[in-house]
């Protein structure tokens, strides 16, 4: 269907509708210029919009609707109370995407929320009696099979003295120190970007202090298992 | 399973391990929804010569 102008569909059956608008028409169905496209039954819709100013584009359907936008485009996808499956494709776009769920069974989340609801967080405390400048273990663990250990901060401390204390995170398994941290009785070290340990990998920590005499240090691990 | 079995082949929330100078690891885990943690001891642990030396059989 090629139309200027106002655009309305009103579908009626189950149908594959493509909407193609590809000359430079703002889409005004109504006087408050938005694009309504009501479809009462099941239907797969596809919506190429190119080179378009576009006012609202609301949808309204309980099949699939996908959405590809191949310029510049604000477009906002309002899904009120529907069974519907989105795809949206965005390719070289200088564009807002703003998608307001509401009343659906999905959701939209950061992936830091979806990460700690979908895993398992762990929590690792370790701690020994240290030998004055001796690198000593304090945590040994080996990621469980099928899973992925991501960590997202470490610290450690003497626990019964002032002194300085070091510690290292170290991958066994690739014989790789993840990080390294110190300080005046303790040290505490977050990660912008979790530290990832595959399944079967093993880590290490390792603590040491130069007190002059027996401490006792204690490290610990913050992650999610996933 | 035995708790060691436990720590090293499924998901946890907790774990505490007190290493000591004879070369063993007590080592407690704990998993959410559980009544209580459960403990095992171990010898040169995650080596070849990983020797299990206590274990709590966890009921839940």
């Amino acid at each position: 269907m090629t139309r200027k102008g106002s655009v309305h569909v009103t579908p009626m059956g189950v149908r594959v509708i493509d909407v193609n608008i590809i000359t430079s028409v703002p889409i005004n169905v109504h006087e408050t210029g938005t694009a309504n496209v009501s479809i009462s039954s099941s239907i797969t819709l596809n919506i190429d919009i190119t080179a378009q100013t576009l006012g609202a584009l609301d949808i309204h359907e309980t099949g699939t609707a996908q959405v590809n936008i191949t310029t510049s485009i604000t477009l906002n996808v309002n899904l009120s109370s529907s069974s519907i499956t989105l795809n949206v494709n965005i390719s070289s776009q200088t564009a807002d995407i703003n998608i307001d769920i509401k009343a659906q069974s999905v959701s939209v989340k950061l992936y830091q929320q979806w990460e700690t609801e979908q895993g398992t967080a762990l929590d690792i405390y370790g701690t020994s009696v240290c030998t004055t400048g001796v690198l000593t273990v304090l945590i040994g663990y080996t990621v469980p099979s099928g899973k992925t250990l991501y960590i997202y901060d470490w610290s450690g401390a003497i626990e019964n003295g002032d002194g300085l204390i070091y510690g290292r995170l170290y991958n066994i398994s690739t014989t790789s120190v993840v990080s390294v941290a110190g300080g005046n009785r303790g040290f505490q070290t977050p990660f912008s970007k979790p530290k990832k340990f595959t399944t079967g990998q093993q880590l290490w920590v390792y603590g040491r202090h130069d007190t002059g005499s027996d401490k006792i240090l204690a490290v610990h691990i913050g992650g999610i298992l996933i | 399973m035995k708790a060691s079995r436990i720590f090293k082949e499924k998901p946890v929330n907790s774990i505490s391990q007190t290493w000591n100078s004879d070369g063993t690891v007590s080592i407690s885990i704990f998993k959410e929804g559980w009544k209580k943690p459960y403990v095992f001891k171990a010898k040169n642990l995650n080596s070849k010569q990983e020797t299990i030396l206590e274990d709590e059989e966890v009921t839940e």
